[in-house]
């Protein structure tokens, strides 16, 4: 297996073990990580990708998922601390005032 | 493909079935550093040196330390029971398995769909800072401004969401299982 | 090849053993020095054949060995294996931070320079901040691990202290950085040893002179990322017993002891090679020293015509040392004469004062470069 394929089957690997995490877990904070994992995957597959092609691109669009991952965690934990104190719970099954 | 990269491939697959495994969140986190870690590994194994510092530099030193924070601050380390395991988890790992294959196979055959190659031209991308500020600075220019914009209303809306208010809702199943788990301790 | 795996052992051998050699030497200051700041005699309990050395027996000998005999206690209901990874966490990644620090002016050996660094990366100053941010999950699981409240209070403390001092650390340099044009540890010491003019004076181009306040924000939040006083809010024994370490003793506790002494020399090295030119001396370029001293020495030294002897690296070397001793010195010092901060305090210093004024700087020194203002010679 050459360095390219080699990649790609470990970034698909993780993005599959993240997207389990986030689908079968019920802690939300886990669901959290189990997307950094995903997000993590991506990166991985656009720098192998990148260097394919012969260009930094990659690279660069590495740098804007990891400003999106930082906001996406700025709120994502604000949202967790609120659901917390509304609901003294994090499990995702717990907050289901909206199913009337 | 060297040993090296099949012992770290390795490695960061297992950190990473450490975070969905794992049973208490402060262990899926370290789990998801070591991961980190061995992501930042590998992008300066393939020569994306900045990109391995800013991956350390923001994931595993900025987020992950935010996450791990917020664990300890809400004193979520203890095992959250999840339940029995119901017919959407086993679809979703049904799924999983079925996506885990199709993607398997697609990564691998998809080099020579592509025509990718792996010569020189592979190795010799300019993975430097200076290299990808120029880059960034020119063509992506546009989507560095709209980043920043990005970031802001990631902040204002943390703040919105973290200003305490008055009166919770007082209403979850979580109070409910909190009191017991208070009564329980009490007795004990 | 096996030349090459040699000078590269080599030089490990050489940044390891200085930054261990260092941090311990701090420990000594920090005992001695804080008994003659506080009018005390100070550790002199240890002394082979009454000798005492001035305390050095007694803090690198004899209380090294006293805690290696200690008890390794473990709280009860936690994981021994995370208990046992604390401290090597808290110490791995200050160690290997010093990796990439640059300590004088290469060696020219038959045509090829071997430059005194470990390893010469583009991303420096990035790769040494990053595992100084790295450092912060030592602490965190030595709290989360102790099964401890107070423990936890110190961990929590600290790392809400380290991500927000991070922040004005990183934006305090990137003026400084953008005058340089280099992340490069090596590229960015190389660059202080040019002039630039103001009223027609040269004046070096350390980073003291070019950015004074970047200099003030930087050390202050260098000393929050150490943890100590007047930041050791995490270990204040006043308020939260030891903070995160309450529940290490014996060589454990010794590890985390020596890790914040590590990152003090660390913090001391940053300062030096960013504001204080590295091993450069101002308006003098070591690196023009002749290998052959012979026409300098006086006549009864004639024996020494044919010796050749390269000073450059080695005069680099030591001037590298002791600007770092110096910051190590002055970091001790400012330790036992200030007061602890208040929490409150701590924050509002971060967040309201040094942020601002960081952010500020910056846009000032970045329009005073494009008026070239700052123009290297």
């Amino acid at each position: 297996m050459d360095v390219i394929s080699g990649y790609l089957f470990l970034s698909a690997m993780l993005f599959t073990i993240g997207a389990l995490g986030v689908l079968i877990r019920k802690n939300t904070i886990v669901m959290f990580m189990c997307v950094e994992l995903m997000l993590n995957a991506a990166n991985l597959s656009l720098v192998v990708l990148s260097n394919a092609w012969g260009t930094n691109d990659g690279h660069v669009y590495v740098f804007f998922v990891m400003a999106v991952a930082a906001a996406e965690a700025s709120v994502g934990l604000a949202i967790i601390i609120t659901l917390f104190r509304n609901f003294y719970s994090i499990r995702s099954g717990d907050a289901y005032l909206l199913q009337g | 493909m060297t040993a090296v990269m099949i012992v770290f491939g390795i490695l960061t697959l297992a950190s990473a079935c450490g975070v969905v495994c794992s049973r208490q969140p402060v262990h899926s986190a370290l789990s998801l550093v070591a991961t980190l870690f061995l992501v930042a590994v590998h992008f300066a194994l393939l020569g994306a040196h900045f990109v391995a510092a800013v991956q350390v530099l923001v994931y595993a030193g900025a987020i992950m330390v935010l996450v791990v924070f917020v664990i300890m601050l809400l004193g979520l380390d203890a095992n959250v029971p999840e339940g029995v395991a119901g017919w959407g988890s086993s679809f979703g790992a049904l799924l999983t398995g079925v996506a885990a294959v199709v993607f398997g196979y697609v990564a691998i055959s998809g080099r020579s769909f592509f025509a990718l190659k792996e010569g020189a031209e592979f190795w010799a991308v300019d993975g430097t800072t200076a290299g990808i500020g120029a880059n960034l600075y020119s063509n992506h220019i546009f989507a560095f401004e709209v980043t920043s914009l990005l970031i802001l209303a990631g902040i204002v809306g943390a703040v919105f969401l973290g200003i305490e208010k008055k009166r919770p809702l007082k209403a979850g199943r979580g109070l409910k299982s909190m009191q017991a788990a208070q009564k329980e301790e009490a007795l004990r | 090849m096996a030349a090459e795996i040699l000078i590269v052992v080599l030089k490990a051998a050489i940044v390891l053993g200085a930054l261990l050699h260092l941090a311990a030497l701090t420990i000594w200051v920090e005992r001695k020095g804080s008994a003659l700041i506080q009018d005390r005699i100070g550790a002199n309990r240890a002394a082979i054949f009454g000798f005492d050395l001035a305390g050095i027996f007694n803090t690198l000998v004899a209380d090294p060995v006293k805690a290696l005999f200690k008890e390794d206690w473990v709280p009860k209901g936690t994981s021994q294996f995370l208990h046992s990874m604390g401290p090597f966490l808290a110490a791995f990644p200050v160690l290997v931070s010093f990796a990439v620090v640059p300590f004088g002016p290469p060696i020219i050996s038959g045509g090829k320079e071997i430059p005194l660094q470990l390893a010469t990366l583009d991303v420096g100053i990035l790769y040494m901040f990053a595992m100084g941010s790295l450092a912060v999950y030592g602490v965190v699981l030595a709290g989360w691990v102790s099964n401890n409240k107070f423990s936890l209070f110190g961990s929590l403390r600290a790392s809400a202290q380290m991500i927000s001092y991070e922040i004005t650390m990183g934006i305090s340099i990137v003026g400084l950085i953008a005058i340089y044009g280099s992340l490069a540890l090596d590229e960015i010491v190389l660059q202080q040893g040019k002039v630039f003019r103001v009223l027609g004076l040269p004046i070096p181009a350390w980073g003291i002179f070019l950015n004074p306040i970047a200099f003030l924000v930087f050390f202050t939040s260098m000393m929050a990322e150490t943890k100590r006083a007047p930041f050791d809010l995490p270990e204040s024994e006043s308020e939260i017993v030891a903070g995160y370490f309450t529940e290490y003793s014996g060589m454990k506790f010794l590890v985390y002891w020596l890790g914040e002494f590590a990152e003090v020399v660390v913090a001391s090295t940053l300062v030096t090679l960013l504001f204080f030119g590295g091993w450069q001396l101002p308006y003098f370029d070591i690196r023009s020293i002749p290998t052959n001293l012979w026409g300098y020495l006086p006549g009864f030294l004639g024996f020494l015509e044919t010796w050749n002897f390269q000073w450059a690296p080695l005069v680099g070397a030591m001037i590298f040392g002791a600007k770092v001793s110096f910051f190590c010195v002055l970091q001790v010092i400012i330790r036992w004469t200030l007061p602890r901060f208040r929490y409150d305090q701590l924050m509002n210093l971060c967040w309201k004062i040094m942020l601002p004024v960081s952010m500020l700087n910056l846009v000032a020194t970045v329009a005073l470069l494009l008026g070239g203002f700052f123009s290297l010679e």
